[in-house]
Parts: C-alpha cells; sequence; structure tokens
C-alpha cells in the first residue's frame, strides 16, 4: 500500500480515497434503506383494513363500466384517492401518468379513485390523457379511504400494495416522481 | 477530505429515505371544523353574519362557498368580500380567503330563528384538501331594537354523509 501510494500522485489518491468512501456510503445507504423501509412502511394499522380488501373493490370507471380490483391482482397497485376540486391532486397526477408510463410494463399499476362528480372527473381526464384507470367512487369513497388508513380524511390521499398484496406506504399529500421510482426500484 | 465523504454519505443516506418531501403528516393536520371554524350571528335582524377563523396555512374557496337560509329569512345573494386572486387550470380565475372570512347574508325577520346550510371546502399549504363542508347553523335574531347579538352553532357534519 505504501508502495502504491508512492507511485501515485497525491491528487489520484484522494481520489482513490474518496471513491472508497462514496463505495462505502452506497453500502451503508443500501443497509439504511432497508432498515428505513421497514421504518417507514411499517407494519400496518391494526384498525386499517390491509391491502388484500382492495382486490374485493369492484367500481364504475368513467364510462360506467365495472372494474374489478381483482384484474391487479400481483401487480404492484398504487391507489389514488383524488378529486377535480383538490389542486394538490390534479398537480401529482402527471406523476402518476409518468410512473405507469414508465413501469407499468414491469407491473406497476397506478388505480384512480375519484371521490367526486363523474361529469367533473370526465372533463379532467380528457384534458390531462389519463392513461391509467380512472374510476368513479363518489363521495362515499372518502369513506372507503378512511378505512384503509386515511383518518384525516383529506386528498391526496396513495396506497401503495406489493405484488402479495400488502399495503406498504400509506400517503398523505402528493407523490412525487422520485418517490414513485423508488417505489419502483424497491418493489418490482 | 473527511467533510466530502461525510457529505457523500448524507447524500446517499438521503436517497435511502426518500420518502417525498412533502408527504403530510396527520398529526400536523388541523380536523377540518378547526382549520375553519365557522361562527354566525345575527347583528341584527334583517342581517347574518357568517364569520370563518381560519387558521394559519389554510385556505378556503370562494367559488365552492354557499348559505341557503329558511325561505322564511328571505334572504338575498350572500356578500362575500374579495380574497386573494389565483389562476387554477381547471377551475380558472378562483378567490381564496385566509385567516378570516365575514361573510353577509341580508334578509328580512320572520321568526326568532333562522336555520342556515353552509357549504364551504378548504385546503392547507401542506398540500392536502378537505372535502366539501355542509354545516346546518341556527342563528337566533334579536327582536327589533332589541339587544344583539345572539349566536349559535350546532352540529356540523361532511356533505358526503348527507
Amino acid at each position: 500500500m505504501a508502495e502504491v501510494s508512492a507511485r501515485i500522485p497525491a491528487s489520484r489518491r484522494r481520489w482513490i480515497v474518496t471513491l472508497g468512501v462514496i463505495a462505502a456510503a452506497a453500502l451503508l445507504g443500501v443497509v439504511a434503506g432497508k432498515l428505513a423501509m421497514r421504518a417507514v412502511f411499517g407494519p400496518a394499522t391494526s384498525s386499517a383494513l390491509d391491502g388484500k380488501a382492495v382486490y374485493a373493490l369492484s367500481m364504475p370507471d368513467l364510462d360506467g363500466k365495472p372494474q374489478a380490483f381483482d384484474q391487479w391482482r400481483g401487480k404492484v397497485l398504487v391507489v389514488n384517492f383524488w378529486a377535480t376540486w383538490c389542486a394538490p391532486c390534479r398537480e401529482e397526477m402527471p406523476a402518476l401518468v409518468a410512473a405507469q408510463t414508465r413501469y407499468g410494463g414491469k407491473g406497476l399499476q397506478v388505480v384512480g379513485i375519484g371521490i367526486d362528480d363523474a361529469a367533473k372527473m370526465r372533463q379532467f381526464a380528457k384534458s390531462l390523457t389519463l392513461n391509467y384507470p380512472a374510476l368513479d367512487g363518489g363521495f362515499g369513497a372518502l369513506e372507503l379511504s378512511k378505512s384503509f388508513g386515511n383518518t384525516a380524511m383529506a386528498l391526496p390521499f396513495t396506497l401503495v400494495i406489493d405484488r402479495k398484496g400488502a399495503i406498504v406506504r400509506r400517503q398523505l399529500g402528493p407523490m412525487d416522481e422520485r418517490y414513485l421510482a423508488s417505489i419502483a426500484s424497491q418493489l418490482l | 477530505m473527511a467533510s466530502w465523504g461525510l457529505r457523500a454519505i448524507a447524500a446517499l443516506l438521503a436517497c435511502a429515505f426518500s420518502a417525498p418531501a412533502w408527504a403530510v403528516s396527520e398529526a400536523d393536520l388541523l380536523p377540518v371544523d378547526q382549520a375553519f371554524a365557522l361562527t354566525a350571528v345575527a347583528p341584527a335582524p334583517g342581517r347574518i353574519q357568517l364569520r370563518w377563523a381560519i387558521a394559519d396555512g389554510y385556505y378556503l374557496y370562494r367559488h365552492r362557498i354557499s348559505v341557503q337560509a329558511d325561505p322564511s329569512f328571505a334572504s338575498q345573494p350572500l356578500q362575500l368580500p374579495h380574497g386573494d386572486s389565483h389562476h387554477d387550470e381547471f377551475f380558472g380565475d378562483v378567490e381564496t380567503y385566509r385567516r378570516q372570512l365575514v361573510a353577509t347574508l341580508p334578509g328580512a325577520l320572520a321568526a326568532a330563528s333562522v336555520s342556515l346550510k353552509v357549504k364551504y371546502q378548504g385546503c392547507a399549504d401542506a398540500g392536502v384538501c378537505y372535502p366539501p363542508q355542509r354545516q346546518t347553523l341556527e342563528v337566533s335574531v334579536p327582536a327589533k331594537g332589541g339587544p344583539g347579538p345572539f349566536a349559535m352553532a350546532s352540529e356540523g357534519r361532511p356533505a358526503w354523509l348527507k
């Protein structure tokens, strides 16, 4: 090592040490990430319904056609409760569209549950070219979101359900692309 | 060197714990009736005043406020002050209210009390919105020349339950 140091100029040596530190940090990051997954995702609240209850749901889409959630069993399911009267909901939707485009082929499925008038949702969905199903939950879907852990009953609220049907994330407030990417890399 | 390494570690840890910066904690969010505390009084026989005390960091939409009084009160259109103007991509030009909103409902005295059905909807700067609320208020109306104001507050239930 002493010999190597002698032959390598100081500036190169600093780089090698720096790379070593970054590699070590990366390893630490992966380990911490796994721990964080457990800490952040946590066990499901006992009072809330679990992910498997989602597969029992069925709701009409914006054309009135019933859509059973069972069809998405085995996928990483991102269930997004939203409304047109909720500006933060509308602002996060392009990120959900992008995630569906990017990870849809790998097994990610975004499903929107609208807590709104169907006519307003249709009008909005048209303007955004939604590439995932938007379902008509009606105002009753707010109670549904509560039973999945949205105790504040505010929007947007999003559930992330893994391939086995476990709710691994409940998020109040908007999702962003970076976060959706981290979900995709961890669960797909 | 050391600070370089620490910074690299910090950056990687930040990536590992990458929940979005604006995830909202329920614990920090006020219940809707505390975020927008609504009261109504009748300072004069022909006038009802509605007041929302709006918590810091919360706002109400003007276009989503409506009041329906007993027909006996023969109410005229609700008078709302100018709010802060915003352009909303979906709803167009909208106005919002912060801190406090006082609205006046003019009408005619017919009974000792007036029942009001009030609808409103608002959001938190934290990045979430509350569903439309519907609250029923009973307002005592002072007799002509009598002392006022008389207040009220009654049960409020979320609109989707009705």
